[in-house]
């Protein structure tokens, strides 16, 4: 998606900096030099003090608006960002929202979450299972031809077989 | 690769191990890929916390991974080091007749074939010649000058079938012993007459005799016959029974008081076979084997537990005194008796394992060498075709203390020993000669060791591969500070090895000749005699008696030798090529004398043979010199076989089985008298 092109500051230093890669298919050039600009690709010119705000700008190009999930408790209702949710899963009728402290009952069905969510590293991992990638902590990969997930709340969700391919489509795009 | 072709235990772990690693290997990989995947889809996702547990996890897959190999290399480590020797002071406890037949079905679950010990042959047998006599008291001195038996060990009497007490001759014939008198301070050799027969009783067999100034005592065998059944009696006519009849032997140890005409002291029965005597002062080392049968029965395992009499007291062992040498076939119990001749006393000590045969007694301890199989590990589960990986020497070490024998110590050397003479104790140090000789497809595996042993029988120095390639070791005698040694294949190379330093023994010298030496004999410090085998021609068709000059260490160099060739003299042996008591040798008189015997044929009296002792005078400067061939017939037909030659003062006596004859050792043809057997 970018290519970072320096002339005055270390190339390396900026990428780890903005948690970026060159893209060999890239729509943005981002450069601290104007005459590295190039035709036909959005190129964005910056100084050093501005990474914080590039930063901000990739998060937004990347991940789009953040999305909002509403569901409730016994402590009542609460509107939690997507990104904090571990996984969805189905715990009889109901759907829940797992975060790391807590569980919240969400009023979405399954599919629409998995709909809304595709953009933000949610994967289907089963029949009952939505699972946010960026709270994975660790994959191990059964003998059984099964993976493990290992969440960041030590929690085990299995990848069904049937998700298997999926799952792994997921994790290279 | 051939280590794995003799080790299919080895080889099936590796392809186990290696296949275990492979499948680890794969899986590792496809969790690293995994993992990588991930956090390159998080870093997309803008997320930048990297996975926490996956370091933990790879060390956790290393170690895995590792595990294999550690386990293979403590595996071949603890092959390893079941190859390398190893003291083992605990001589395993038995409790009961039922652990020892547990014990024996293990041996054989491991060790399938009908294979036995080959080595319970070698045992001190003395020879009984033939005849009979009666005689009368002379109340005079025998002589202080007379020759003692040819001991391996100063102060530790070997037995020997002929011994003298400078006065009367002993001699042994079937249950008999003869009391030749001999000498006498006043009638010299003129004395020589019949003087008692001893009967020994029925049963009895006289296999060796000791002499002091207090006790005659006489060794021997006594048999019994038993009749063994077939194990189902019903339908079988009882005339069909004795299929198998086998002897019980037991031996039998008669002392008679010396100072009292002769007059029988005390008896003693040890039941089984005779692996050794000695006698140390007053007292009596007897050891003795009893073979098990394979029996379910407690009751007849009980039959054949060690039982000794005191003068018809019977006293048997209990299963809680019985030892157990871990690794050994439990077919024999082993037993170790200490009879105090003065106050009839008996220590009994019992060992269940193999069989051992060669026994090496010095003042201080007893080293009773015998053969153990080491097995494979898990050989009885995996039934191996070939479940021994060697068989070993296993030295079992007996402290003398009094009259108290007590098992001490228990080591495996490679290798197995030759003779009595492959062992010898020197400061608390055992020193002993192996040679491992075994075949591996076309090649002939050979190893000849000097092991020196510290006092707990641990392995302080070996020196090994001596000879040259395919030679094994023919004699060994050690002398103090050092080692000679005689190997053998084509050529004689004899080795000074110094052993001073027991860290450190090296070959200080060396000399190569045609022939071997079977037998060598220190004359006193400078020289050292060997006998053995070797013709003119350079080849072994002949009987070679040798005399090494020691003196220069480095260079030890054959002072002078005397070879009597096959060819010449028609096929001819000595017994002192194997039996080191048959050997007469004085360094103070300058005197060699050994039976030799050779074997003619002629058309008209078919084959006869000549026998003798070969008298020798040794002078250090001049060597070797030969006095003369005393025979008590010549060219004889039947059977005068003369066995054994003593000195009392100046006389030479020659013993065959019909005479005893005198005559001087200066002039050892002139036969001064003659007393017939007949």
């Amino acid at each position: 998606m970018f290519k970072v092109k320096m002339r005055h500051l270390n190339e390396k230093e900026v990428k780890e900096r903005l948690h970026i890669r060159n893209a060999d298919s890239y729509k943005f050039v981002l450069t601290d030099d104007k005459d590295l600009t190039e035709i036909g690709k959005i190129s964005i010119v910056f100084q050093e003090h501005q990474l914080p705000d590039i930063n901000r700008m990739i998060d937004y190009l990347v991940l789009g608006e953040e999305v909002y999930i509403l569901g409730y408790n016994e402590r009542g209702e609460k509107r939690v960002d997507a990104r904090n949710i571990l996984y969805f899963s189905m715990d009889g009728d109901d759907l829940y929202a797992y975060l790391l402290h807590t569980s919240l009952i969400v009023k979405y069905k399954l599919y629409e979450l998995e709909e809304m969510l595709e953009k933000k590293g949610f994967i289907r991992t089963s029949k009952h299972a939505i699972v946010n990638m960026t709270k994975i902590n660790y994959i191990k990969p059964a003998i059984n031809s099964k993976i493990e997930l290992e969440m960041i709340n030590n929690e085990i969700i299995e990848v069904n077989r049937s998700y298997l391919k999926s799952f792994k489509e997921a994790l290279k795009n | 690769m051939l280590f794995l072709i003799n080790n299919p235990l080895v080889f099936i772990g590796l392809i186990l191990i290696l296949t275990l690693m492979f499948l680890l290997a794969r899986q590792m990989i496809k969790e690293i890929r995994y993992n990588k995947l991930l956090a390159r889809k998080k870093e997309k996702l803008r997320y930048f916390e990297g996975p926490k547990g996956s370091n933990k996890r790879l060390y956790m897959f290393g170690g895995m991974a590792l595990a294999p190999v550690l386990i293979l290399g403590l595996f071949l480590g603890i092959r390893l080091s079941q190859n390398d020797e190893f003291v083992d002071d605990r001589f395993m406890s038995i409790s009961s007749g039922q652990q020892i037949i547990e014990l024996q079905k293990d041996f054989q679950e491991k060790y399938l074939s009908t294979y036995r010990n080959f080595f319970f042959g070698a045992v001190d047998q003395e020879m009984a010649p033939e005849a009979d006599g009666a005689g009368e008291d002379v109340g005079d001195q025998g002589s202080d000058d007379y020759s003692d038996t040819n001991n391996q060990v100063e102060g530790v009497d070997e037995m020997d079938n002929v011994v003298t007490d400078g006065k009367y001759i002993y001699t042994m014939h079937q249950n008999t012993v003869r009391v030749t008198l001999a000498f006498t301070v006043s009638e010299e050799y003129e004395a020589l007459s019949h003087y008692k027969t001893i009967s020994l009783g029925d049963n009895f067999q006289a296999n060796g005799l000791y002499i002091d100034e207090d006790y005659l005592v006489v060794v021997g065998y006594t048999y019994e016959e038993y009749q063994t059944y077939p194990d189902d009696k019903e339908g079988v006519p009882e005339e069909d029974y004795g299929y198998g009849y086998y002897y019980r032997s037991s031996v039998g140890v008669k002392v008679y008081d010396v100072q009292d005409d002769f007059a029988l002291e005390s008896s003693y029965g040890f039941e089984g076979s005779m692996i050794g005597t000695r006698k140390i002062g007053d007292q009596l080392i007897v050891i003795t084997s009893n073979y098990l049968p394979y029996t379910e029965e407690q009751a007849e395992m009980d039959v054949f537990l060690p039982e000794y009499n005191i003068n018809d007291e019977s006293f048997v062992a209990d299963y809680e005194d019985i030892r157990y040498i871990e690794g050994s076939n439990p077919n024999v119990f082993m037993t170790f008796y200490s009879v105090n001749l003065g106050t009839e006393e008996v220590d009994q000590n019992v060992l269940l394992g193999d069989s051992a045969y060669n026994l090496y007694v010095s003042n201080n301890n007893i080293y009773l060498v015998g053969s153990v199989y080491m097995f494979s590990p898990l050989a009885d589960v995996l039934n191996l075709e070939e479940p021994v990986t060697e068989t070993k020497t296993a030295i079992i070490k007996l402290s003398i203390d009094d009259y108290d024998l007590t098992f001490r110590h228990l080591a495996h050397i490679s290798g197995f020993t030759l003779n009595q003479f492959s062992m010898d104790e020197h400061n608390g140090y055992l020193r002993i000669t192996t040679t491992t000789s075994r075949w591996r497809f076309d090649d002939r595996e050979i190893n000849n060791r000097l092991y020196i042993l510290d006092d707990e029988l641990k392995v302080v120095s070996v020196l090994e591969n001596l000879g040259k390639p395919g030679e094994t070791i023919q004699s060994t005698r050690f002398v103090g500070e050092y080692a000679y040694l005689v190997t053998f294949e084509q050529t004689d190379p004899f080795y000074v090895i110094n052993v001073s330093n027991p860290l450190e023994p090296y070959v200080e010298g060396e000399l190569e000749i045609p022939g071997f030496s079977s037998y060598l004999q220190p004359y006193g410090n400078d020289f050292m005699l060997g006998i053995g085998f070797g013709d003119t021609k350079g080849g072994t068709q002949g009987i070679k008696i040798s005399l090494y000059d020691i003196r220069d260490k480095t260079n030890p160099i054959v002072f002078d030798e005397i070879i009597y060739d096959y060819s010449a003299f028609g096929f001819a042996y000595t017994s002192v090529t194997y039996n080191h008591k048959d050997l007469l040798l004085s360094y103070a008189k300058g005197l060699i004398a050994l039976p030799f015997t050779s074997y003619n044929y002629s058309s008209e009296d078919g084959q006869y043979y000549n026998s003798g002792i070969m008298v020798f005078h040794v002078d250090e400067v001049e060597g070797l010199r030969f006095d003369g061939f005393v025979q008590h017939e010549v060219d004889a037909n039947e059977n005068v076989y003369v066995y054994k030659s003593k000195f009392i003062d100046q006389y030479l006596y020659t013993i065959s089985n019909q005479y005893i004859k005198v005559s001087t050792i200066e002039d050892p043809l002139t036969i001064l008298n003659s007393l017939s057997f007949e």
